[in-house]
């Protein structure tokens, strides 16, 4: 669709309008709550391991470019290497080099977190690696990073192609405790099977305001769910009407594209 | 004759440039704005105090969103044969490119970042620093060979005499060979033996991750292992002596196989999907409207 009809405009215009009323509410001071998410309580807990062992940590966040599925991979290994910076644990991170904007950025994420830890001596920029922007090239990159460094724990968390299931494999092999998350439903299946434990789906998007507890994310999450259940009335409507009126029926027409 | 238009490359290029923009007087002014724009903006960040300084990166960030919002959700007529757009869809490709310039500015970094590694850990002889040695003659081979090679099929796409073509082409012969000795001799292959590793790969994690150990585990191996029989024509000889035709066809192994896949995982894969659209349309709306809040916008310390 390159352009939007009637019927998307409105519903798109509803959506936002429940995403930016419940940041407001919750920016007003109301209390929001978010429900479990198990895949991300374990950040702390292999952030501990690898300190423990005396080993480092590894982040990718994937083949992405500088968009808000890279972004969110970002605000995650923000969070990583502040815990880990508090902890002196090495945090390496390899950067895909699809999109030539995203080292700087990424590096950038990187030095901040130790500035914000108190810590802007620590910050290695050789921590910081541009590896290749083909696709396996990158992924045997970090494969033998993974194998060299023997690294403890490794945070997947971004956009993934084919490559998923070597970086997870390969982090297996070495014996490290292992984090993804993915929006894509595709690679999903490759990280349940080979990670300890993955955040799926939406969860990928909640991590954020679960890590961090700020009010204008727990806002959006609210909406979000508005949102999802919105959807879902007009699903079931469509079903039912479909049920005993036909699926030409003029609901169903509606949001024909 | 005088060739009327003085820059023969822009021609037929409407459809890049918008319909205004007919004569290069108009794309250097164009240019020539960007450029003070982006001056001025640069030359304000640097002047005004921190919370103004926010508010233009706020403002800045907020123009640019609404242009490609607007060009979404305004309505469409025909441009031209064949092509529905409003008034701003002649300028989104100019823009994508003017984004995509912006971006190459940051490309030497990479490079940069690597080449200062390899080199460290050659001048500190660190461990497998050969393998250093050898990144600094592979990006050599290929930046040399790869630009010459561009610039040889260059020179070959303005040749039109046959004779001279074949000439040249042979006299450019070690050029052609060593790119297509490096990228495909030497990277495709490297690219598929990687791919190929997957298959190795996939064997052991299902290995592992199909331990029946709870119920769910053995509902899960069950269901794999019906959907891969009902792939291969040992799985459809199974019950090839179910009639097609019959009512009970759809017990047939393919067909078992089929409807757990369009039926019971395309429906759980689309409610994931509804809910990755919607977290990335959050997420995107708070970047728009500079709501978000985290590593790199406005984070309360």
């Amino acid at each position: 669709m390159e352009h939007s009809n009637t019927q998307t405009a409105v519903l798109l215009g509803v959506l936002a309008l429940f995403i930016v009323f419940n940041v407001l509410r919750a920016r007003r001071g109301k209390e929001l709550f978010i429900r479990r998410i198990p895949g991300v309580d374990h950040i702390d807990e292999a952030i501990g391991r690898a300190t423990e062992m005396g080993r480092p940590l590894l982040f990718s966040s994937g083949l992405g470019g500088l968009d808000i599925i890279t972004l969110q991979a970002l605000e995650i290994m923000s969070h990583v290497v502040r815990h880990a910076a508090r902890l002196n644990t090495r945090v390496l991170v390899p950067v895909y080099g699809g999109d030539p904007p995203l080292f700087p950025v990424v590096e950038q994420v990187y030095r901040e977190a130790y500035v914000a830890e108190g810590k802007p001596e620590a910050f290695n920029p050789d921590d910081v690696r541009f590896l290749s922007g083909d696709q396996f090239a990158y992924a045997s990159g970090v494969m033998g990073l993974m194998h060299r460094e023997k690294v403890a724990g490794t945070f997947l968390f971004g956009y993934f192609a084919a490559e998923s299931l070597l970086l997870a494999e390969t982090g297996q092999q070495v014996g490290a405790i292992q984090l993804a998350g993915t929006p894509q439903t595709d690679q999903i299946p490759f990280f349940v099977a080979a990670c300890d434990y993955t955040i799926i789906g939406e969860e990928y998007w909640a991590t954020s305001a679960y890590i961090s507890r700020e009010p204008v994310l727990l806002g959006s999450l609210v909406g979000q769910d508005w949102s999802k259940i919105l959807i879902a009335i007009i699903i079931l409507a469509g079903l039912v009407l479909a049920l005993f009126y036909g699926p030409n029926n003029w609901f169903s027409l509606l949001w024909k594209i | 004759m005088k060739n009327p238009n003085p820059y023969p490359h822009f021609q037929g290029h409407h459809l890049i440039f918008p319909a205004i923009i007919k004569n290069p007087q108009a794309l250097w002014l164009m240019i020539g704005a960007s450029l003070a724009f982006c001056v001025l903006i640069f030359f304000l960040l640097q002047l005004l105090p921190g919370r103004s300084r926010r508010w233009l990166i706020i403002g800045c960030t907020f123009l640019a969103g609404c242009f490609y919002s607007m060009e979404f959700f305004l309505p469409v007529h025909q441009l031209e044969p064949g092509k529905m757009g409003n008034f701003l869809t002649p300028w989104v490709e100019p823009l994508g490119f003017f984004v995509m310039s912006m971006g190459g500015f940051a490309i030497g970094l990479g490079v940069v970042n690597l080449a200062a590694y390899h080199a460290k850990a050659i001048a500190g002889r660190k461990q497998g620093w050969e393998n250093s040695v050898v990144f600094f003659l592979a990006l050599i081979a290929m930046i040399v060979i790869g630009i010459w090679n561009v610039h040889v099929g260059r020179i070959a796409q303005q040749i039109k005499d046959p004779g001279v073509l074949k000439a040249f082409e042979h006299h450019t012969k070690t050029v052609t060979d060593g790119y297509e000795l490096l990228f495909n001799g030497m990277l495709q292959p490297l690219g598929a033996t990687m791919f190929s590793v997957l298959a190795f790969f996939i064997v052991s994690a299902a290995y592992r991750a199909f331990r029946i150990r709870t119920l769910e585990a053995a509902l899960m191996s069950a269901t794999a292992f019906l959907v891969l029989l009902s792939m291969v024509p040992l799985g459809m000889a199974i019950t090839s002596s179910i009639n097609v035709h019959s009512g009970y066809a759809g017990l047939r192994l393919e067909n078992l196989g089929r409807w757990i896949l369009v039926v019971i995982n395309m429906s759980t894969v689309r409610a994931i999907n509804f809910g990755v659209a919607v977290g990335g349309l959050a997420m995107s709306l708070r970047v728009w409207l500079s709501l978000e809040r985290g590593a790199y916008f406005d984070q309360k310390v």
